[in-house]
């Protein structure tokens, strides 16, 4: 057996040396952690009925109550990339017990999530979408696709084309999206859709209406809806700004940032005439801009490449850095 | 083996690094796995990875040892490609499990008489399939080994440890390997450079 042969094979199984992306990992890992998790949050729950039997007649009609009157084993749904003030969850599960949410954390199915005053939370469900929650919200995720929305403004994410379902159901209606970013906002007998990039479509009991990126509409109970005009960047929007999404800066290219930044804030980044913009976007870029908003990220990784910007309207101008400007 | 039931019993204790550990170690293996066999759909191998995972996870408690875990994953894996395959209508008309039964096996059927056909100007996922069907073909652990050595990269010594030979014995078992791949090559009529881009 030459060292051809080995080489020759080699070469031919090489070919199945296939990898899949980063996000398909990230997502995968993601699937099995939350059955991982619902596993083991089911273990306790178990032994509590056991012990409940063993206990005596009492105890076992405790527990028999307390099987029929607790929610179905809590699945973990979506993880803490940000928050910005107190936001609590109660679980629900016994005793009903508090917990402040904190970056890292998980979020259950059935859990009470409240968002205090001047506070925000990013919750990520999936690599592909990620629900943020203003101040004063109520919510709580009934599965992995359906947020129940009982008062308050919820910001959804879905990148474009990903599998992403999600239903935000309000006491006035229901809201579902095809790749997306839109804020529901569930007030007293009404609900707000305002869609900034792709459609969303509203159900409530005598009316289903989609709405188009670009557009609010405001459904009350007892009136018709009304609609209006939406700019990327309008002031409804500015609570996300708070709550970014990750973005890893070392090693990415400034097209994949100014992307970031685009999803962040809803403005398009535009390259001024004078700059190279196909050398510019793949220049590679280090450092972090963990705990900065998209707009002082913005300004730091310009300066890096000896860059600057100004805003026109919705756009974002991209120029070479002069002395005393950026 | 030992190694297999340690980190299941991990696994079954909850022990979370021991998770990342079963992950990074059969994620991207079942995903060439099932990409394959799945001519080269990306998305399908990726469902078909995951999906395993999680379902490995829900029947741990049932992982005997008698195999290794790859093994019982890859058993897992063949069937949740047989029912992406037979629930996916987007892939039915380009995608054939080698695996499922009925008219799935009838489609592979004709896929392969495709391939003995004559033609050997093999496209690309077409090339993969081919190249997965002779290295699943071949007899004992030669399959494997191959696998093991020129698609997961391990070295000699690893590999050798995985499959309970010595180093020398290894060495011996994957030069063997190589020529039963040549000649379940030559048998089809193929040789390696209708196989290569």
């Amino acid at each position: 057996m030459s060292g051809d042969d080995e080489t020759e094979t080699g070469a031919l199984l090489a070919q199945l040396r296939v990898k899949p992306s980063a996000a398909a990992r990230e997502r995968a890992f993601m699937h099995l952690e939350q059955e991982f998790l619902a596993q083991q949050a089911a273990r306790p729950r178990r032994h509590f009925a056991r012990g409940a039997i063993a206990a005596g007649l009492v105890l076992a009609l405790f527990a028999g109550w307390a099987w029929r009157n607790l929610p179905a084993t809590p699945t973990v749904v979506a993880r803490v990339e940000a928050v910005d003030g107190a936001v609590e969850s109660r679980d629900g599960f016994v005793f009903g017990g508090a917990r402040s949410l904190d970056v890292g954390g998980t979020v259950v199915t059935g859990a009470d999530l409240d968002v205090g005053p001047g506070a925000g939370v990013l919750l990520r469900i999936s690599p592909d979408l990620s629900v943020r929650l203003a101040e004063n919200t109520h919510a709580r995720f009934r599965a992995s696709d359906e947020l129940e929305l009982g008062a308050g403004q919820a910001f959804v994410d879905a990148t474009p084309g990903a599998r992403a379902p999600l239903r935000v159901i309000t006491p006035s209606g229901e809201v579902t999206h095809l790749g997306t970013q839109y804020q529901v906002r569930a007030g007293d007998h009404e609900v707000e859709v305002a869609v900034r990039e792709g459609r969303a479509q509203l159900r409530t009991a005598n009316l289903t209406t989609v709405t188009e990126a670009g557009h609010w509409l405001l459904h009350r109970d007892s009136a018709a809806p009304l609609t209006g005009d939406l700019a990327a960047d309008d002031v409804r929007f500015q609570w996300i700004a708070r709550l970014p999404a990750r973005f890893k800066l070392e090693g990415a290219t400034l097209s994949a940032f100014l992307d970031w930044f685009r999803r962040e804030t809803g403005l398009t980044p535009v390259y001024s005439d004078g700059i190279d913009a196909g050398r510019f976007a793949q220049v590679q870029l280090k450092g972090s801009i963990e705990d900065l908003e998209p707009f002082e990220a913005l300004s730091y990784v310009l300066a890096t490449a000896d860059l600057a910007w100004h805003r026109e309207g919705a756009k974002v101008v991209i120029e070479k850095r002069q002395a005393g400007n950026g | 083996m030992e190694q297999d039931r340690l980190l299941v019993q991990q696994l079954l204790a909850g022990d979370q690094d021991a998770l990342r550990r079963f992950f990074d170690e059969y994620f991207e293996r079942l995903y060439r796995f099932a990409y394959a066999r799945l001519r080269g759909d990306a998305a399908l191998a990726e469902d078909a990875a995951q999906n395993t995972l999680v379902r490995a996870l829900r029947g741990l408690s049932g992982f005997r040892g008698d195999a290794g875990l790859f093994s019982w994953l890859a058993t897992i894996c063949r069937n949740e490609i047989a029912d992406l395959v037979e629930k996916s209508a987007r892939v039915a008309a380009h995608t054939v499990s080698l695996d499922a039964e009925g008219g799935a096996r009838d489609a592979a059927r004709a896929v392969a008489a495709t391939d003995d056909a004559g033609d050997k100007a093999f496209a690309g996922a077409e090339r993969l399939k081919v190249i997965r069907q002779v290295l699943d073909d071949l007899p004992g652990k030669y399959g494997e080994m191959l696998e093991l050595k020129y698609i997961e990269e391990w070295d000699v010594e690893r590999i050798a440890q995985h499959v309970g030979l010595s180093f020398e014995a290894a060495q011996s078992q994957l030069q063997r390997a190589r020529g039963a791949f040549r000649s379940a090559l030559q048998a089809r009529g193929l040789s390696a450079k209708d196989l290569l881009p």
